[in-house]
């Protein structure tokens, strides 16, 4: 199910909140309960045979934590012992870690399996046969269809069962709150990816309140604004433009910036939402985009940029391999291993590990540059139109659906592009509900608050912008049947 | 050196910070007086008030409005299947599949009075900035383009390896080779083929949807479309295409707010036909006076603007075209089984020829192929899918014994060229009596 769909705003989320007020005197853990049916309606709408492997991915991990807590499988025995915290950085026993490798393995494993099969197919397929053995390729019928939100959700269950095992956080006694912490919808398919410590106590005991559900209605609207408004409009240019046969220079450039800005106000967009949605259920989420575009190097780009993913792969990745703490060059080993597998993980293609690639570089020049680089010494409009030309370069590998198509692309953004049936794309493009939208966004890009900061003090004058943004958003949805959220396919 | 090494090795204490931020600042809101009530009670009634319309709409106009309830209480398995139970598997297979519970959801979206009554609104507005909807692009001076001509104009070439990789194993995205192997197969019993790929409105008149655009331009074909024709040409196969002929007469011709031809143009176009299909195969000749034409005018509402579901007070308006229509003894034209010439068309064909469409009878393509050959026409046509439904057809019609090939000297091919990027290109055997 979509957050800006039809169904969702005015079926599920009319139903789903009037049940969760209805049980809010029954306390949290009925909350929690109503959380975890709702959340696996909404996630097995998509496609209701994968809701077993999120229930099988949930029961594992939980297994899992709560052998890491108690030190033992025969859980039996200690079934009503307290669950504490273990000792950060003390010695774990053989179960314990043997429990943790049973969660990575598993959860990796499923990750693996629903989304690199059928590249692995392809890839082997396609060694096979620049060898000049094409008798050796292996011609599948099986192709893997992937899971609606798995890498989400196998993300934020491997941070539960990391974070007991290094004594980070406390495990679940209650198998419930854990699996409400996994399938609750408003991050359930596309994040903000929840570190498990950061929501702990949240499931434990968390306050509805009209301040809260006010804020996120506030924060709801803005980002289905943004969305339906903004990112869908941008992605139709951009999607004329990557699949044009030879774009012009002028044409490629449009195209691109406007992918850029579909990609953020598409993510960030249903990040508000889902902070929105949290919020109205009682929950704080910590926020995702922080003006991510205004960043004037890549390092700063990474802080501001699903914050939430590049928080995840420090905490679970960078720091594990040593992160800045084995010198320089392992440093950038480290930082290069960190975005290839960032990048991977939003895709199995060669494409994504290339944008991956892009960034570790940049990421390791910078630091490599240090205090006397120019990502600090310049002037800050130079170094944000530097840094915001190689995001948007990177972003081409990200779109292109292909490796030869991003080439391609890259030719046209230098002006070496066929130009065949460009006056076509023009027409296209440059309507005016395009550059105007165009336009406006690149106003919301660089001159206006973001919705957080926007939405803390909340006035009339804002109701009013805020009642218009999402009424506007509602009539544009009955007109667009155009409404995927680009990170639905991660 | 303490510090540097805390602060190095404290992912724990950025994440702390980033949720005592987040508590900090979105558990804490300041609302001016009012405002906090207005927007939950805004955004309340603003969801709630959809369904609520819908359910009272079907109240009152059930035979209008459908049950959306009716649709969920399907879903639901009925008491013996639940009983039956007897693993995971059976419970696997009660749940509903993906496709039907996607399919309700567009009909409940489709369905919606709230949306029905919104859309139109919303669709014009969107029109006085330029912009269609996904179907439909607003041309210049009232024109509408469909939007699957235009993105095969622009598009990558159909015939590049990725590009057909990319539309999947199920699909056979190779027209030349369809095209081949269905001459090759025609060749066999002795009949000739004629390929007529029908260009897109974009292609002719590019000039009426950018500006800039010049009629006759370089690149308003696919990057493919050259060599498409060059390999059916390498491989013997007669390609008549009509864009040249279209494009060198001055005026329009295509209907404004239709992805087709004008009827003058199609006769022309009619016209070239007969030319190459004499040039093509020998042919009976021609029999003068046996056919005669009646104009007629018609008016008709644009298959793209009615894509566009506007209000019918603000809808285009109607177009009035002069079609003529075939006469043959007095009676308006049919086809003839037994005619040495087998047109296989699409809508192309089928306008002003067929009566739904709403542009008149017996004054289309095959009507006019007729007129121009002076000799009758056997037609099998069909709207969409022009890459295999009329081939499919055919091979039907042969299955059941019905042979439309007996005393064909040529079949004739018309498919909208869009085809050629979007078509299923199926090789299919023209068995008769279960013999190819």
């Amino acid at each position: 199910m979509v957050f800006s769909s039809y169904l969702f705003l005015f079926y599920f989320l009319p139903v789903a909140l009037a049940v969760y007020y209805l049980l809010s005197r029954a306390g949290n853990r009925v909350l929690n309960y109503s959380l975890i049916f709702f959340g696996y309606l909404f996630y097995g709408w998509a496609n209701p045979k994968f809701i077993f492997l999120m229930a099988a991915t949930t029961v594992v991990d939980w297994l899992a934590s709560v052998v890491i807590a108690h030190g033992t499988w025969r859980l039996w025995e200690v079934w009503r012992a307290p669950v504490v915290a273990l000792e950060r950085g003390g010695e774990r026993n053989r179960a314990q870690r043997w429990a943790i490798v049973l969660s990575v393995v598993s959860n990796l494993a499923s990750l693996g399996f629903f989304k690199y099969f059928n590249f692995g197919v392809d890839s082997y397929n396609a060694l096979v046969a620049s060898l000049g053995w094409t008798e050796g390729q292996w011609d599948s019928v099986f192709r893997v269809v992937l899971p609606l939100g798995i890498s989400f959700y196998t993300f934020q269950s491997l941070s539960y069962t990391i974070d007991v095992y290094r004594g980070d956080a406390k495990a679940m006694k209650h198998f419930g709150d854990f699996s409400c912490f996994v399938s609750m919808y408003p991050h359930l398919v596309a994040g903000p990816i929840l570190q498990f410590s950061f929501l702990a106590e949240q499931l434990e005991g968390r306050r509805l309140t009209m301040d809260k559900f006010a804020r996120g209605v506030a924060m709801f609207a803005l980002g289905m604004g943004k969305k339906v408004l903004l990112a869908n409009p941008c992605g139709k240019i951009a999607d004329t433009v990557f699949e044009a046969a030879g774009p012009g220079v002028v044409d490629a450039w449009y195209g691109v910036t406007a992918y850029a800005f579909q990609i953020y106000f598409d993510f960030s967009g249903y990040s508000d939402m889902a902070i929105g949605l949290g919020l109205m259920l009682g929950f704080v989420f910590a926020k995702n985009f922080d003006g991510p575009y205004r960043s004037g190097s890549l390092t700063e780009f990474w802080r501001r940029w699903h914050i939430s993913l590049s928080g995840w792969l420090r905490d679970y990745l960078y720091v594990p391999l040593g992160g800045n703490r084995c010198g320089e060059v392992r440093t950038y080993v480290n930082l290069m291993v960190v975005m290839l597998l960032g990048g991977l993980w939003h895709g199995a293609s060669a494409n994504f590990v290339i944008w991956g690639g892009i960034h570790g570089g940049g990421l390791a020049l910078e630091r490599w540059a240090g205090k006397s680089g120019w990502a600090v010494r310049g002037p800050v409009v130079v170094r944000r139109v530097v840094t915001f030309v190689v995001v948007c370069v990177a972003w081409v590998f990200f779109r292109a659906v292909d490796f030869e198509s991003a080439l391609r692309y890259l030719g046209s953004l230098c002006g070496m592009g066929r130009e065949e049936g460009s006056v076509l794309i023009g027409g296209l493009i440059w309507q005016r509900y395009y550059w105007v939208s165009f336009a406006v966004t690149a106003v919301v890009v660089w001159g206006m608050p973001q919705s957080w900061d926007l939405t803390r003090r909340i006035t009339w004058g804002k109701f009013w912008w805020i009642a218009a943004v999402f009424l506007a958003a509602v009539a544009m949805l009955f007109a667009q049947s155009y409404n995927p959220f680009i990170y639905f396919i991660f | 050196m303490n510090e540097k090494k805390s602060a190095k090795e404290e992912p724990i204490r950025a994440r702390v910070t980033r949720e005592e931020q987040a508590a900090a600042e979105l558990g804490v809101t300041e609302f001016a007086p009012g405002v906090r009530a207005a927007l939950v009670w805004f955004f309340l009634v603003t969801i709630v008030a959809v369904p609520v319309v819908q359910l009272v709409a079907a109240r009152r106009e059930p035979e209008r409005v459908g049950d959306f309830g009716a649709a969920l209480r399907g879903l639901v398995p009925d008491a013996g299947a639940v009983a039956a139970v007897g693993g995971l598997g059976d419970v696997v297979r009660l749940l509903p599949e993906a496709g039907r519970l996607k399919a309700i959801e567009e009909d409940w979206e489709r369905d919606s009075v709230v949306g029905e009554a919104v859309l139109p609104r919303v669709q014009r507005w969107l029109l006085g900035m330029g912009q269609g909807n996904e179907k439909a692009y607003a041309g210049r001076d009232g024109w509408l383009f469909y939007r699957a001509d235009v993105e095969y104009v622009t598009g990558r070439g159909f015939l590049e390896e990725e590009v057909m990789r990319r539309r999947g194993k199920e699909v056979q995205a190779d027209p030349v080779r369809a095209i081949v192997d269905f001459r090759d197969q025609l060749e066999g019993r002795g009949i000739g083929l004629l390929v007529v790929p029908a260009p897109v409105k974009p292609t002719i008149h590019p000039e009426m949807f950018a500006g800039g655009a010049e009629r006759g331009g370089e690149g308003m074909q696919n990057a493919s479309f050259g060599e498409f024709v060059r390999r059916l040409g390498l491989a013997g196969v007669v390609v008549y295409d009509p864009a040249a002929n279209l494009i060198k007469e001055s005026g329009a011709a295509y209907l404004k707010t239709d992805t087709h031809w004008l009827p003058g143009a199609m006769e022309r176009v009619a016209a070239g036909m007969a030319e190459a299909a004499r040039a093509a195969v020998e042919l009976p000749g021609a029999e003068a006076g046996r056919f005669r034409t009646v104009e007629k005018r018609v008016r008709g509402t644009g298959d793209i603007a009615q894509m566009l579901k506007l209000l019918p007070e603000r809808a285009y308006p109607e177009e009035e075209v002069a079609i003529r229509q075939v006469m043959e003894a007095n009676e308006l034209w049919q086809p003839k089984e037994g005619a040495p010439v087998l047109l296989l068309g699409d809508s192309f064909a089928n306008i002003y020829s067929l009566g739904a469409m709403g542009w008149g009878e017996s004054a289309g393509l095959a009507e006019h192929l007729s007129v121009r050959l002076g000799l009758p026409v056997d037609v099998i046509c069909r709207n969409d899918d022009g890459s295999y439904a009329t081939r499919e057809m055919l091979v039907q019609e042969l299955r059941r014994g019905r042979d439309r090939l007996e005393g064909k000297r040529l079949v004739v091919w018309e498919f909208a060229a869009r085809e050629l990027a979007s078509g299923d290109w199926k090789v299919l055997p023209l068995e008769t009596g279960g013999k190819r």
